[in-house]
């Protein structure tokens, strides 16, 4: 290998039936320009350690399924290149703020039950019949909330958020977007089913708007944004009904 | 992947207090300005309270007051203010900044007939609001 120029990649490894507490493990690799993190993770279980876990499946930043702390930030490993780390060594943890399983796979239990929580699809009153057809929107009330519809679920602003780590119980910057994005879609009839949980303390007001969360979304959904609108919409919603109890409460 | 966790053994990594300033190895300077920004509403907090007591001194007395204003003139109350005030430029500065996120991509709270104001006027309108009124303010102090 002494003309092939290699990479130290060092991988946070828990065997809960071997081991109570992670430990590390460093492996040589060889670098190839092209290629991401991702790949040289599946070289190494394909070629030198095939008892390491961690979890993919697109290899193009579509799945979400990939993210891992590298080198301390919260990355989809199919989207960063080793090139950006080399020659220094690459060190991968699974996502932050989420217990391990094993290795580099974390449990999102609590993550799937916020997001179920918000309740993201649109829900409506009366639902017509399929005979009257679809529902419309113009391109204008699209535009309202694409932006927060492209999260893919991939966590890394759950592992980016201080406030988060430190206080479970706080709903999250993606279910918060996503709740947000269908509170904004013309089609919707939910917003009361959601501002239980949105619009609560450990919803939009138990953010302290660090910003990490917009900063490391691949998707560019900009939680953050997100929440501090729907702050701004339930602060001005409240003060309406409260000097026009006859007006329109929401 | 759901799991039960009665029969999973899954292990949760402890949050160092210092996270905001090291953050597994690395320096955050965005979670260091955050820290900073929750520190500036001490330095807020402080400064009002000097600031009652010296109008609880009016009460007392012309010559109460004016000993007050005088010792204030020591070089660590010069150092105390000037450091309240930075703080208290940064918190308005930040907070001021906050407001293009109510405008940008998604549907802007400004709207003017279906066009959502730029952020950008909108956060040159809150910083203009509030260079104004600090002049305002300051005007009616040094004059009155
Ligand atoms: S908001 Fe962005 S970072 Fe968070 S889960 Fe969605 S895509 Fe990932
Ligand atoms: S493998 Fe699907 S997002 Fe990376």
């Amino acid at each position: 290998m002494s003309d092939h120029k290699t990479i130290k990649i060092t991988v946070l490894r828990y065997r809960p039936e071997e081991e109570d507490a992670p430990t590390e493990q460093t492996y040589e690799v060889e670098f190839r320009d092209d290629w991401v993190v991702l790949d040289a993770l599946n070289h190494i279980k394909d070629h030198i350690d095939g008892t390491l876990s961690f979890r993919w499946s697109c290899r193009m930043g579509v799945c979400g399924s990939c993210g891992m702390m590298v080198n301390g930030e919260p990355k989809l490993t199919c989207a960063a290149m080793l090139r950006d780390y080399y020659p220094k060594e690459v060190r991968v943890e699974p996502l932050v703020n989420f217990p391990i399983v094993r290795d580099l796979v974390t449990d999102m239990t609590d993550f799937m039950d916020k997001l179920k929580a918000v309740k993201p699809w649109i829900i409506r009153e009366e639902e017509k019949p399929v005979s009257e057809g679809e529902y419309r929107q113009t391109p204008d009330q699209l535009k309202d909330y694409k932006q927060f519809s492209q999260c893919i679920n991939c966590m890394l602003c759950y592992a980016a958020c201080p406030v988060y780590g430190l206080e479970h119980d706080f709903v999250g910057p993606a279910a918060i977007a996503l709740g947000h994005r269908y509170n904004l879609d013309s089609r919707d009839e939910g917003i009361q089913q959601r501002q239980h949980v949105i619009a609560s303390k450990e919803g939009i007001w138990e953010c302290t708007y660090v910003g990490e969360c917009s900063v490391v979304c691949p998707k560019h959904v900009d939680p953050a944004e997100a929440i501090q609108q729907t702050k701004v919409a339930t602060t001005t919603n409240r003060f309406k009904s409260l000097v026009m109890p006859w007006g329109n409460k929401t | 992947m759901m799991l039960d966790s009665e029969t999973t053994k899954t292990y949760t990594r402890p949050i160092s207090k210092a996270w905001w300033l090291r953050d597994r190895g690395h320096f955050n300077r965005r979670y260091f300005m955050f820290l900073l920004r929750e520190l500036t509403s001490v330095f807020v907090a402080l400064y009002v309270v000097l600031f009652i007591y010296e109008i609880f001194l009016l009460t007392k007395g012309p010559d109460a007051h004016a000993a007050f204003r005088e010792s204030l003139n020591s070089g660590p109350w010069i150092a105390f203010h000037i450091i309240a005030l930075l703080f208290a430029l940064y918190h308005s500065y930040t907070w001021l900044g906050l407001t293009t996120k109510m405008q940008a991509a998604g549907r802007g709270l400004v709207k003017i007939g279906t066009k959502t104001l730029p952020p950008i006027l909108i956060a040159l309108g809150s910083y203009g609001a509030w260079i104004v009124a600090t002049i305002i303010i300051a005007y009616l102090f040094l004059t009155l």
